[in-house]
C-alpha cells in the first residue's frame, strides 16, 4: 500500500453521507510503472520554461546588434549550453510524442464545433504530418533554402 | 488570489494548450537549428548571419512567431510546473506556487512583448 494521499486534494466540497476510506496514493507513485512516464512528462516543463528564456536572449541579441548576435552563437558553443540544448531537444520530442500522438486525440470531445471528431485512426497521422511539415518548413527557412 | 486564479483558469488552460502546440510543433526545429546547428557551424555560412536572422525576425510573421515561441511555452511550463508541484507536495503548497508561476509568466510576457517590439 502506498502512502496516504493529501486528503484536501481529493476531498469532496461537501462531506457526503457515506463514510469513505481516506484517499491513498498509488504504491507506484511517483517513479514506477506508468507514473514514471507521467512524471517525466511533467518534469519536461523545465525545458519549456528555460527554452522560452533562451529565446528571449535570442531576441535581445538580435535587437542589440551583430556583435551581440555573434557573441550569443559563440556562447551556444559552450559544452554546458550544448548539453542543455540536446537535453531540451530530447525533452520536446518526448513531449511531442506523448502530447500529440497519445493524449491530444483521446481528449477531444465527440464534436469539435460543428464537426464530428475525426476517427482516432486518422487523428495521429494528421498530427504527425503537421509536425513533420512544420519542422521541415522551419528547417528550410532557417537553413536558407528560401532566399 | 485563489479566487482570481480559479476565475482565470479557462484563459490559463488555453495558454497551456497553445504552449503545447508551439512547444511540440515549432520548438524542436528552432532549438536544433539556432541552438545546436548554427553554433556548431552545420548551417551554410550565411544562413543565420546577423543580417538574415534580423530580416527574418523583423518580418511581421517572424515577430509573431518569436513572441509565440517565448510566451506560450512559458505559460505552458508555468501551469505544468504548478500541477507537477501539486502532484509531489499536495494542494497546500498551491497558495504560494500558483501565484509565483503565473506571476513569472506575466512578467516574461511583458518582457517578451517589449523585446519583440524593439526589434
Amino acid at each position: 500500500m502506498g502512502r496516504l494521499a493529501d486528503p484536501l486534494a481529493m476531498s469532496p466540497s461537501r462531506p457526503g453521507r457515506t463514510r469513505t476510506a481516506p484517499p491513498v496514493m498509488p504504491a507506484e507513485f511517483p517513479a514506477q510503472g506508468r507514473y514514471r512516464s507521467y512524471m517525466l512528462f511533467g518534469a519536461c516543463c523545465v525545458f519549456f520554461l528555460l527554452s522560452s528564456l533562451l529565446f528571449l536572449r535570442v531576441v535581445n541579441a538580435l535587437a542589440t546588434g551583430p556583435e551581440a548576435w555573434d557573441e550569443l552563437l559563440r556562447e551556444f558553443r559552450h559544452p554546458l549550453y550544448l548539453a542543455y540544448n540536446v537535453a531540451a531537444l530530447a525533452g520536446f520530442v518526448f513531449t511531442a510524442r506523448r502530447f500529440l500522438f497519445q493524449l491530444f486525440a483521446k481528449t477531444q470531445p465527440p464534436r469539435i464545433g460543428p464537426f464530428p471528431r475525426p476517427p482516432l485512426a486518422v487523428f495521429s497521422p494528421v498530427l504527425g504530418a503537421a509536425w513533420l511539415a512544420a519542422t521541415a518548413l522551419i528547417f528550410c527557412i532557417l537553413w536558407g533554402a528560401f532566399p | 488570489m485563489k479566487h482570481l486564479i480559479a476565475r482565470l483558469e479557462p484563459v490559463i488552460w488555453a495558454l497551456f494548450g497553445g504552449g503545447f502546440f508551439v512547444g511540440c510543433l515549432l520548438m524542436p526545429a528552432f532549438i536544433f537549428t539556432i541552438c545546436i546547428a548554427a553554433p556548431l557551424g552545420w548551417l551554410p555560412a550565411d544562413a543565420l548571419s546577423y543580417e538574415r536572422a534580423h530580416a527574418l525576425a523583423t518580418n511581421p510573421v517572424g515577430k509573431l512567431v518569436l513572441l509565440a515561441l517565448i510566451v506560450l511555452p512559458f505559460w505552458n511550463g508555468a501551469n505544468h510546473l504548478r500541477h507537477f508541484v501539486i502532484d509531489l507536495r499536495g494542494i497546500r503548497s498551491d497558495g504560494i506556487v500558483a501565484p509565483a508561476c503565473y506571476g513569472a509568466a506575466l512578467v516574461v510576457t511583458g518582457i517578451a512583448v517589449v523585446a519583440v517590439g524593439k526589434l
